[in-house]
């Protein structure tokens, strides 16, 4: 029988766990040379990754700032906000994104599926549907909940970036013309996190 | 958003705030007691500025997203109700801002590259190390590598290690914040450990030690 094959070699996740100070070695971690050196990579790993990971540098002196800028948007949260000239027409706008990428999506789910697949191995980072883009999209809302509380509500993200598009570029016609030219390729990649 | 070096009067370090247990610090809030949320911000900033950081991989991006989220956690502050802690619920809203954030950031490269899909990494650690052999530090080397290791994760897997490790977060808070199951959180820290421990071994990290 292959070693990998062996029925009683650790899987992975019990090796990590371990690694990770989760429950007690059972006897064959010590008498299987193979089990033995997996565990200590995933040991290595771990020990690397938590002592050197880069912290970002923050000098206690930057707090007195960072409080006063997050004071300043509470303060300015609180104010009335005027209305941009041009909010109207990118309400607009957004609604027909919305209608673009709904419709993008709806006419190729399998290669969009595939995209999906290709761009993660993983089974748990796969979370991106037409639901989901829809939901981003129409309300900004990430659909996450915590407890009776749905976060993002009040974020127009579409309006953030349609504003940061056309801050970069010109006018709203240009900005109709690229979206028009959007594949599901193209959302898959940028909302596939 | 704009930093700025200002010296401003803020609730002194040693008010009687600082004092108070989180439960007090929570009703003082409620009760429209601006020091308290101060109180909040200069107990948490630290530590969400780092986790923040540990996903979306810019300093300064880091220091915005995390201002943001105390400025919506104050806004939102009458939908928090104390299931779980009040830092778990701030790593909430801290997790989803930097996901949001990330999307931005990716959809506008999107929006700037064309229609090929190919999306802008630049800020991606894992393309910008470098590998010139006069790089004496070693240390520094080995963060880079550890970063670049670090970088290949998608960021939920980058939040769930980071709580997991420099929080010390239970896999239950760590689902909490991340409105996932706790199989699902294991799962991905599995997952994780095996690419940093992939990609450690193929730089020749794990190799035997002399
Ligand atoms: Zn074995």
């Amino acid at each position: 029988m292959p070693n990998h094959l062996h029925p009683n070699h650790l899987h992975d996740d019990e090796l990590i766990a371990l690694a990770s100070g989760e429950g007690e070695a059972p006897k064959h971690l010590k008498d299987c040379p193979r089990c033995a050196l997996r565990f200590k990579e995933f040991e290595r790993t771990l020990a690397l990754t938590t002592t050197s990971m880069p912290q970002m540098e923050w000098n206690p002196l930057q707090s007195g700032g960072f409080m006063h800028q997050v004071r300043r948007g509470i303060e300015l949260q609180s104010a009335p906000r005027p209305v941009p000239w041009w909010q109207p027409a990118l309400g607009g706008a957004g609604l027909m994104l919305v209608v673009l990428l709904a419709f993008q999506a709806a006419v190729d789910q399998p290669a969009l599926e595939q995209d999906s697949l290709l761009a993660s191995e993983s089974p748990d980072t796969i979370d991106f549907d037409e639901e989901g883009l829809s939901r981003i999209l129409v309300d900004g809302s990430t659909g996450f909940e915590y407890g009776e509380t749905v976060l993002n509500d009040e974020d127009d993200e579409l309006l953030i970036l349609i504003d940061a598009y056309l801050i970069d570029t010109a006018t709203e016609d240009e900005l109709m013309m690229s979206l028009g030219d959007l594949t599901e390729d193209g959302v898959g990649a940028a909302f596939d996190l | 958003m704009q930093r700025e070096n200002l010296a401003i009067a803020f609730t002194p370090a040693d008010s009687p705030a600082s004092q108070m247990s989180e439960q007090v610090l929570v009703d003082r809030i409620r009760a429209g007691d601006s020091a308290a949320f101060d109180e909040v911000v200069r107990r948490h900033h630290e530590r969400l500025i780092q986790f923040v950081y540990r996903v979306v991989n810019d300093p300064d991006d880091a220091a915005d997203v995390a201002q943001e989220t105390f400025i919506k956690a104050h806004r939102r502050f009458g939908e928090f109700r104390g299931h779980a802690g009040l830092f778990t619920w701030l790593y909430r809203i801290a997790y989803n801002e930097s996901i949001s954030l990330l999307r931005r950031r990716k959809l506008r490269s999107y929006l700037r590259l064309g229609s090929d899909g190919t999306v802008d990494q630049s800020w991606d650690p894992a393309l910008s190390i470098d590998d010139d052999p006069t790089a004496e530090m070693e240390s520094e080397q080995l963060q880079q590598q550890v970063e670049a290791a670090a970088a290949q994760l998608p960021p939920r897997q980058r939040a769930i290690f980071s709580m997991k490790h420099f929080e010390d977060m239970s896999h239950g808070d760590i689902a909490r914040v991340l409105g996932r199951s706790e199989g699902a959180v294991r799962a991905n820290y599995f997952h994780a450990v095996r690419k940093l421990r992939q990609y450690l071994s193929q730089t020749g990290l794990l190799d035997p030690q002399p």
